[in-house]
């Protein structure tokens, strides 16, 4: 019994000596200097670089039909990321990688406006242009302090462009009448079930006019070039990267890479600047399948019909 | 009787010492006394191999201490409840309160823990690898203490004690395999009827 006692008293004696070294170890080999706060699981010292925000495919408010809910491609998404680089004091300077044909008005003239205050915030806007830079892509991107786009790429198609259907025709063959029941006479305009008035025809073009008064405006404002020569170049002609460099519309030939080290150059970052991306890991998981879902969004939202105001590419 | 002499016996002779266990007054206290002192041992151990810079210590002695013990004893409960399950429905009788107070006592071996990550850390690479090895035989040995403990407790033999005790792991895994299938199915599915 007795020896039993000494035993665990030995045992005992060992595991607070083992604790007391231990604590000791721990705090002796602690490492030293700044320590970071934990923040949410990422227990990183975050770096100073330049943010790569990519905007893909046609560009509309709307969220195109992905499986999550929550995992969308609407300029929503591209508005609230601009907004969190904005907000991020690490985040010196801003890539927008633009591969887009353009999209509806309203979409482009919310992310314009997010860049525009992203520069406002003293943060460096370049523009990487990929396959196609068109229309309302060129738009978003006329804002920016650098546009960087590849010899080949398609940009330009400045304007704005509606299209209605007119299947009048064809419901009178498959006996479908249209009975419309409106407030006011103009409360239908754009319907496909009837021909187009005069009037209806300069309401909509006035329309399509201010729309591209607006577009000329960003450009006057975002390239700082005279509105003469401006309006020469916007007749909805599509122009190559070389092209666009030499009647000004972009500022230097390069790639994506070319564009990241241009914009650590003019946000002052020495050497090979750090990239930042912000994707979530549920977005970097999902990301494989992102294509896909783009494709089928791309050929939902040309097939859509309706009036609706594009910058848009045909 | 005394506490140090069952906990040796434990140690050195374990179906005595859960014997002697069952009969020592206030035993859900002393359970609960060493299941706390394990913790604390394994988080001082996973303290002395990763050495985690000074200012994070206090959130890992503090925060990680606690929500590690809430976590254990959350677990502690429930597997109780499921072992008491099985063991009575494949014919075993016992009561879950006693199932509950042995089960604790698995976790003796973690008060070698902080010496043996000493060692570790004195040895250097060849120290983490003799510490792998450590800590799968302290788990080996847990698992032992707690299938004699469920053995006890329900008056079964080993091997039905064993299948008892990896039981719910066994469904988890199952359950774990059938929700990884579903997802990967509705995500094709998904992919399928978008293309």
């Amino acid at each position: 019994m007795e020896s039993k006692k000494v035993m665990m008293y030995l045992v005992a004696g060992l595991y607070f000596a083992s604790v007391i070294v231990g604590i000791f170890l721990v705090i002796q080999s602690a490492p030293r200097g700044k320590t970071v706060k934990p923040r949410g699981v990422d227990f990183k010292l975050k770096q100073k670089g330049v943010a790569v925000v990519y905007i893909y495919g046609p560009i509309s408010v709307a969220q195109q039909e992905t499986p999550m809910p929550f995992w969308g491609f609407g300029s929503d998404r591209i508005v609230t990321r601009l907004k969190k680089i904005r907000r991020d004091p690490n985040v010196k300077a801003v890539v927008l990688r633009i591969n887009s044909p353009g999209g509806s008005v309203g979409a482009v003239q919310e992310i314009y406006q997010e860049v525009e205050k992203l520069k406002g915030q003293g943060k460096k806007v370049v523009v990487s242009m990929g396959d196609v830079a068109a229309s309302g892509g060129y738009y978003v991107a006329c804002i920016a302090d650098k546009i960087m786009a590849n010899p080949g790429t398609i940009t330009g198609s400045i304007g704005v462009i509606a299209q209605l259907g007119n299947v009048e025709e064809l419901f009178k063959k498959i006996g479908v009448k249209i009975e419309v029941i409106k407030s006011g006479k103009h409360k239908d305009i754009g319907s496909a079930s009837r021909p187009m008035t005069h009037q209806e025809r300069k309401i909509l073009q006035d329309l399509i006019n201010n729309a591209y008064e607006q577009f000329l405006e960003a450009i006057v404002n975002g390239r700082n070039m005279p509105y003469e020569e401006v309006k020469k170049l916007a007749d909805g002609t599509i122009y190559t990267g070389q092209q666009a460099k030499e009647n000004g519309l972009i500022d230097e030939l390069g790639n994506l890479e070319e564009a990241i080290n241009l914009a650590g150059k003019l946000a002052g970052i020495k050497g090979e600047p750090n990239i930042i991306k912000d994707y979530t890991p549920f977005e970097r998981l999902f990301d494989i399948f992102g294509q896909q879902f783009e494709e089928n969004a791309f050929n939902k939202i040309l097939n859509k019909k309706g009036l609706r105001l594009e910058y848009i590419l045909e | 009787m005394q506490v140090s002499e069952v906990l040796y016996d434990i140690i050195v002779a374990p179906k005595e010492g859960i014997q002697k266990f069952r009969l020592l007054r206030k035993n859900l206290l002393i359970s609960i006394i060493i299941v706390l002192i394990g913790i604390f041992s394994q988080t001082l151990a996973s303290l002395i191999i990763n050495s985690p810079p000074l200012g994070y210590l206090t959130f890992f002695l503090s925060f990680g201490f606690i929500s590690k013990f809430l976590f254990i004893l959350s677990f502690w409960i429930f597997l109780a409840a499921m072992f008491h399950f099985l063991a009575s429905w494949s014919g075993g009788t016992g009561k879950v309160k006693e199932l509950f107070i042995l089960l604790g006592i698995g976790f003796i071996p973690c008060s070698l823990l902080p010496a043996g990550a000493i060692l570790a850390k004195a040895l250097g690479p060849t120290g983490y690898m003799l510490y792998a090895i450590f800590y799968l035989f302290l788990l080996v040995w847990f698992v032992r203490l707690q299938i004699l403990s469920l053995k006890e407790v329900y008056s079964i033999p080993t091997e039905k004690a064993f299948f008892i005790y990896i039981a719910p792991l066994l469904i988890a895994v199952a359950f774990g395999f059938i929700l990884f299938l579903l997802g990967i199915g509705s995500i094709i599915f998904l992919i399928a009827s978008n293309i």
